[in-house]
């Protein structure tokens, strides 16, 4: 074999697997559970996310909390991935496999723009999830509120993680998604303006995330038009900031803490490399 | 007993004004015995990023190596530096692929941009979920612990020195409260002209 | 006199044999009950399935470094005894739920026991054995003595044998025999013995203690002796910490120590010996 090759090989067996799961540790983490040993915690977004279509456009919202069990992992988590110009995802389950899917998602749909020349349809980024998610059987826990506008109107899907698809004129989904549609339920009409759409999304996510522990801190909105998109957040809730400023500042003099040793790690100033 | 805390360790990363400090305790336990008191969990990728492995140490390692090796053949293909962000991406995408068989372990990144100097932290769970906030990210056992205390002792745009010592003091308070980490702890201060690793005096029990 | 019950007669002509009868009788071995969980549960299973290893705020108060040793006193001027020595950390799984437990209780004026295990299993029960004692020296009008005492102790803990209770005591003191260490445990075990220790740092503390015990000693060496002990077992153990407790019971009475923190004894040693500790930042 010349070096080529058996480097080839390296470049295969870590690389190249072309998004593919490796389920090498499957075996050994097993039996570290029959042993007795409880399995980690995984980061959940814990959510609320709500849609409404209106007259020809549609906004779709999330809160920003990511949560690991009792412990806010992040405050500031972007749950509104966008897709395209004109489709965006909200996305409840498991955090790491909606980054991935909505990455996985974001990237097919552009290079199928790029190699037909149209603007992408909802109907694909819907079925492109399903079919995914239904490949893994449920195994990878994303909940997802597909939606936007493309040349045949708004169009909203509501996609679980076992690859059932549902289209909708609103919807919520997360653990926050049950305050969140009875207000949806209540006020939503067919044909409303994109001011009364707007506000009633906030008001589910309001609901949500006063009404949920596990959503919360601040909301992100996206209206999407036939024309534009509009980016909107974050919006920190009233019930959501601080309840009181902090006034002193808690402030540290320099040599507070104990030094043992030290050391001083400088750069190369010879730079070996090309920056871009 | 989860796999998590079999090991034992802390790792906590600050973002201030174009500076970064990454803490790490040096206990590495076996469930309740104590066996090394010199096993840091911050390690150097590159000048200016470093990156936090908390949780099963046999898998910190492996990842480790996993990402050292992917970093390699970033640098040798691409001929650049590596940003904190995108070593944050190969981590996670690392880790993700491992998603049904994860590492039990949490990855942490904490670096600046090689030309920017733009600070940057996140943590990641053992799946490869990024959290970048822009104040304080912590992972291992101290975690919970951590991130009460530094809600209080961050504050916008801090100096190294501040910085340093608002990391410091925060990592020390964990390590009050925690028995699964201590045995002293390493403060590495990232700057854009050096990087300052201090020794800081902790308990030993 | 409010509340009391005997108000309908004078204190002073009240019959000596009733006030015998009701108040020095003959201790019985506890009247003292649990309630038992309904339905036939058992009560360990019950703890296991409620406090279990998984629930981080429920579970007991638990791990602990103990030890005691007796000693003879080397030169005239020392007192010689027992000296006990205790960490003062209270963890919940890694959870250090307090830094400061005193872990040596008292039972009278010469003799304490020791706290390892559950520490409400300990407290409540040490205070059972304390008013056992107490009523015991009113009515025999003499002190008990430690080997009486501890085998209260074992009999009650055996009755209770099964039932899930966690305790691993050391019942210390001095009495007209002269000193004794009694090790109690909830399994009903009792043994008397000259070096002890218990909990679980107790293999790191027994190792220290191995290597320097000597049945002869100075009241310093001794002291030394227990300090050091505790401090190394609470550095290779991550369930002790805190502070070190010390007692020193001699013939003339006991003498308590205020605590001394283990992770300064730590420093102090590595200072001793020159060794430096702390770690070296490496460029790797």
């Amino acid at each position: 074999m010349t070096a080529t090759e058996s480097q080839q090989g390296v470049l295969k067996m870590e690389l190249d697997k072309g998004g593919a799961f490796s389920f090498d540790n499957c075996f050994r983490n097993m039996a570290m559970c029959r042993m007795g040993a409880a399995p980690p915690r995984l980061t959940s977004t814990g959510t609320t996310i709500v849609a409404a279509s209106y007259n020809g456009g549609l906004v779709m919202g999330a809160d920003s909390r990511a949560t690991a069990g009792n412990i806010i992992a992040d405050k500031h988590c972007e749950k509104v991935h966008k897709l395209t110009e004109s489709i965006y995802a909200c996305g409840a389950g498991t955090a790491a496999d909606l980054d991935q899917v909505t990455k996985m998602l974001s990237s097919n749909l552009r290079l199928m723009e790029l190699n037909t020349g149209k603007k992408a349809r909802v109907i694909t980024a819907m079925r492109q999830a399903k079919q995914h998610l239904f490949d893994y059987q449920g195994y990878i826990g994303a909940y997802l509120l597909i939606g936007g506008v493309d040349p045949t109107g708004p169009h909203l899907y509501e996609c679980t993680a076992n690859g059932t698809t549902m289209h909708k004129e609103f919807a919520a989904q997360g653990s926050g998604s049950y305050a969140a549609i009875s207000v949806l339920e209540r006020d939503f009409k067919v044909g409303m303006d994109e001011a009364q759409a707007k506000a009633l999304v906030q008001r589910a996510l309001h609901a949500g995330m006063s009404g949920d522990n596990a959503s919360g801190n601040s909301l992100n909105l996206v209206i999407i038009r036939p024309e534009k998109t509009i980016f909107e957040g974050p919006i920190v809730p009233d019930f959501c900031k601080k309840p009181e400023p902090i006034d002193l500042e808690y402030k540290f003099k320099p040599g507070s803490t104990a030094v043992l040793k030290r050391k001083e790690i400088k750069y190369e100033i010879v730079e070996s490399m090309d920056i871009h | 007993m989860s796999i998590m805390s079999y090991n034992g360790g802390t790792v906590l990363a600050m973002a201030g004004n174009e500076c970064v400090c990454i803490a790490t305790d040096l206990r590495f336990g076996e469930q309740m015995t104590t066996v090394a008191v010199d096993q840091k969990k911050v390690h150097k990728i590159s000048d200016k990023v470093y990156v936090g492995l908390a949780g099963f140490a046999s898998d910190a390692k492996t990842v480790l190596e996993k990402i050292n090796f992917r970093k390699g053949l970033y640098e040798l293909r691409e001929n650049r530096k590596l940003k904190p962000e995108v070593l944050a991406t190969m981590i996670s995408n690392l880790c993700y692929q491992h998603r049904f068989g994860s590492f039990f372990t949490e990855p942490l990144v904490a670096g600046l941009d090689p030309i920017t100097s733009k600070p940057y932290i996140c943590a990641m769970d053992t799946i490869g979920c990024i959290a970048a906030p822009r104040d304080f990210v912590a992972v291992g056992t101290g975690q919970e612990y951590l991130l009460g205390v530094c809600e209080t002792f961050w504050r916008e745009n801090m100096n190294a020195d501040d910085l340093f010592e608002a990391t410091a003091q925060s990592i020390l308070s964990a390590l009050e409260r925690d028995a699964a980490s201590g045995w002293g702890a390493v403060v590495y201060t990232i700057t854009k002209d050096n990087v300052n690793v201090r020794t800081i005096k902790a308990r030993m029990d | 006199m409010w509340g009391c019950t005997f108000a309908e007669k004078n204190e002073d002509v009240r019959d000596h044999e009733e006030f015998k009868a009701d108040y020095l009788h003959e201790p019985v071995v506890s009247q003292f009950s649990f309630p038992l969980p309904p339905l036939g549960i058992q009560p360990k299973e019950f703890v296991g399935a409620h406090f279990g290893k998984e629930l981080k705020n429920l579970q007991f108060r638990k791990g602990t470094t103990t030890l005691a040793f007796l000693y003879e006193p080397a030169t005239p001027a020392d007192q010689g005894g027992i000296i006990i020595a205790v960490d003062s950390r209270a963890s919940a799984g890694e959870y250090i739920s307090s830094k400061s437990v005193m872990k040596i209780l008292d039972i009278g004026d010469r003799m304490v026991a020791t706290m390892a295990g559950g520490a409400a299993d300990c407290q409540f029960w040490t205070r059972v054995v304390a008013k056992y004692c107490t009523l015991y020296e009113l009515r025999e009008k003499a002190p008990i003595t430690v080997a009486a005492a501890s085998k209260y102790f074992a009999n009650v803990l055996y009755g209770y044998k099964g039932q899930g209770l966690s305790v691993g005591s050391m019942v210390c003191g001095y009495d007209k025999r002269g000193p004794a260490i009694f090790k109690v445990d909830s399994e009903g075990d009792r043994s008397s013995l000259n070096v002890c220790s218990v909990g679980s740092g107790s293999l790191n503390a027994y190792g220290i203690l191995d290597q320097h015990y000597k049945p002869k000693m100075t009241d310093e060496e001794a002291k030394q002796l227990g300090w050091r002990a505790i401090m190394h077992a609470t550095y290779r153990d991550s369930g002790s910490g805190g502070v070190c407790n010390l007692v020193h019971i001699s013939p003339e009475g006991k003498t308590r120590y205020p605590g001394r923190d283990v992770s300064q004894l730590y420093y102090e040693f590595a200072a001793e010996l020159g060794r430096d500790i702390a770690y070296d930042p490496r460029d790797d």
